[in-house]
């Protein structure tokens, strides 16, 4: 089976930006509106917004492909703090279930009713553009008839690359953006499919490669600035990206506007 | 669901845990339905982490053929978790600002790269599901022509971090693992690495049997953070998808080796699947009660154990188990006699509601 697959819609977030939207490839979209702070519930949002008007049944088994770098480092901290502190007489049950990697894929599992199949991928700064290609491979062989996939990194001020609230807010301060969180969230979500998908828009590309290959493990991980690229890439609406993971692979995405 | 690429085996396994030094030694044991005095009590250190991966990693390696060209997947709920525990406790007392500590593709690479391997080489993080998931997608890197060989590695160690927090759900035994039984009280945890080989069969080598992956399914239940589906939704569809992959009934499955946590709900939900999905009783059995629960890596070391049962023919006991609260189901009590097993299936569900399946075969490579 080769079914050809297609660009439906896509969206991107960092919280640490003012306004947090950084692009929207399909439509118009009121940013988040609801006064909500955590990553997950602004990714949820973001994947609600893709999905929306696609029909039910083809929301049912779609499959959800997520790269991440950082994981749940951000919530693996909330929660040894919580078991640390007081003689580590309370450990935090709450804080423990957000404790793993594939945390924010579930809640969006929950969040959209898809019950179709869920992988998160980790491959150094190609984690989101691996879980693309891989996303866009299982449609390809009929797997899942349609896909959210991308990245999501939710940094701490511990973390490199992570702001402190004082700082993510300082912009917002100034404007009163409620949607600025405290946990600096990138994400970048995009909805891929098949040339008939009821109740989507129009396809704004065809993905005409998407591959995976190799190359020596070389250097030390860097965080997914694949993300990054992601955004560059689908903002120019065609062409080829190809990220080097650091990890011995290579990613390669080509799209063709339509 | 496409079915003509079946033609792939499990060229060769490896597992160790604190334990057990290899897969033969657990094999024996789990055949004798014995339980091992132990769980969690591996050191929690970063280097008994690298050294396990590179343990069973190390095992596998003489037996791919193309290294350049072969693929490498790990599989883990929570990576390196010692050393993110180490890095949190610096944290604390205020070092460590602004470095990162072992992330998830870290590992890969500080174990990956000893080994010279030039394929795709990535991890793959579903929880507990992880290990089965993992073996998903090297059937699938192998079927969609990306590769010829897939080395699948699955691990987790268990530490203070991980103990506290299932300790905080009220999910550990207080005597010991015993699932599906009356008196089961929860699971107990433990340390393991697993791997396995995992390649495109060679049309030119002489026919013979081997053990396959010939169907798969994944599902979500969408239903809860960490409790399964009390109707096992997810993981029905998960086996039903894997018996459509595989073109099977649901007659046809001979064996069933279960994610069999111990835990009321996950149990609870188990049955209640294989009350739906199998009329003819199949048997039933699992391993958390020998080896305990091993988060990441318990799929694959699992998959691998499964795989023995197929080519012997003989499905031990349900460790741990002593008086079954499911007299309906088929769960195997007692060491028996060898019997044909043609199709196995095996289960995994984790958190967030996630669940896999894979059936194996025993056969001819078409």
């Amino acid at each position: 089976m080769n079914i050809p697959v297609y660009l439906y819609a896509w969206i991107s977030l960092d919280t640490s930006r003012t306004p947090p939207v950084l692009g929207w490839g399909s439509g118009s979209w009121q940013a988040v509106e609801r006064p909500t702070t955590k990553a997950a519930n602004l990714a949820c949002d973001a994947a609600q917004a893709l999905m929306a008007g696609v029909a039910s049944t083809l929301r049912d088994g779609s499959g959800l492909f997520i790269g991440t770098t950082t994981g749940s480092l951000h919530d693996d901290i909330i929660f040894d703090n919580s078991r640390t502190t007081d003689g580590g007489q309370y450990p935090s049950p709450n804080a423990f279930r957000r404790t793993l990697p594939s945390t924010i894929a579930t809640e969006l599992t929950m969040d959209l009713g898809l019950h179709g199949p869920v992988v998160v991928y980790a491959a150094g700064a190609a984690s989101a553009v691996v879980a693309c290609v891989r996303g866009v491979e299982y449609i390809r062989r009929g797997m899942v008839p349609l896909a959210i996939v991308g990245g999501i990194e939710v940094w701490n001020e511990a973390l490199p690359g992570g702001v402190a609230p004082a700082h993510v807010s300082a912009d917002a301060a100034t404007t009163a953006q409620p949607q600025v969180s405290p946990e600096r969230c990138q994400l970048v979500l995009v909805c891929i499919g098949p040339a008939e998908l009821p109740g989507a828009q129009r396809p704004m590309g065809e993905f005409t490669q998407a591959r995976l290959g190799g190359s020596n493990i070389h250097s030390p991980t860097s965080v997914d600035c694949s993300l990054q690229t992601l955004v560059n890439f689908l903002v120019a609406g065609q062409g080829q990206l190809v990220v080097d993971g650091a990890v011995g692979i290579q990613a390669w995405l080509e799209l063709q506007r339509r | 669901m496409p079915n003509s690429d079946h033609a792939m085996e499990i060229v060769t396994s490896a597992a160790v845990t604190p334990e057990f030094a290899s897969i033969n030694a657990l094999w024996n044991t789990w055949q004798t339905g014995h339980q091992a005095q132990h769980h969690a009590t591996s050191p929690p250190s970063a280097a008994n982490w690298h050294h396990l991966v590179a343990s069973v990693l190390q095992q596998t390696l003489g037996h791919v053929r193309d290294a350049p060209h072969c693929a490498l997947i790990l599989a883990t709920a929570k990576g390196n978790i010692a050393n993110i525990e180490e890095w949190m406790a610096n944290l604390r007392q205020g070092k460590n600002a602004g470095q990162l500590p072992e992330l998830m593709s870290d590992s890969l690479n500080i174990v990956g790269r000893k080994f010279g391997l030039g394929g795709p080489c990535y991890v793959v993080s579903t929880a507990c599901t992880s290990g089965l998931t993992a073996l998903i997608e090297a059937r699938e890197l192998i079927a969609s022509g990306v590769v010829s060989e897939v080395i699948v590695v699955a691990a987790d160690t268990i530490t203070g971090f991980t103990r506290d927090g299932f300790k905080s759900l009220k999910a550990l035994t207080q005597i010991t693992c015993r699932p599906f039984d009356k008196n089961r009280d929860g699971l107990a945890l433990g340390s393991a690495a697993a791997a396995c080989l995992l390649r495109r069969f060679d049309p030119g080598t002489p026919p013979q049997r081997t053990v396959s992956v010939i169907g798969w399914g994944i599902a979500a239940d969408a239903m809860h953070r960490t409790a399964p589906d009390r109707a096992a939704g997810g993981l029905i569809r998960a086996i039903r998808s894997a018996l459509s992959m595989a073109r099977l009934e649901p007659q046809s499955i001979d064996a069933v080796v279960l994610h069999g946590t111990g835990t009321r709900y996950n149990d609870q939900m188990e049955a209640t699947a294989m009350r739906e999905l199998f009329s003819h009783r199949p048997a039933l059995s699992g391993l958390k009660g020998l080896i305990g629960h091993t988060l990441g890596a318990a799929g694959l070391i699992e998959t691998l154990l499964a795989g023995q049962c197929l080519t012997t023919g003989i499905v031990p006991p349900m460790v741990g188990l002593q008086l079954t609260e499911y007299p309906d189901l088929n769960l195997v009590m007692q060491p028996g006699p060898a019997r044909p097993i043609k199709h196995l299936l095996k289960t995994a569900s984790g958190f967030g509601g996630l669940n896999a399946a894979v059936i194996l075969a025993h056969t001819v490579p078409p």
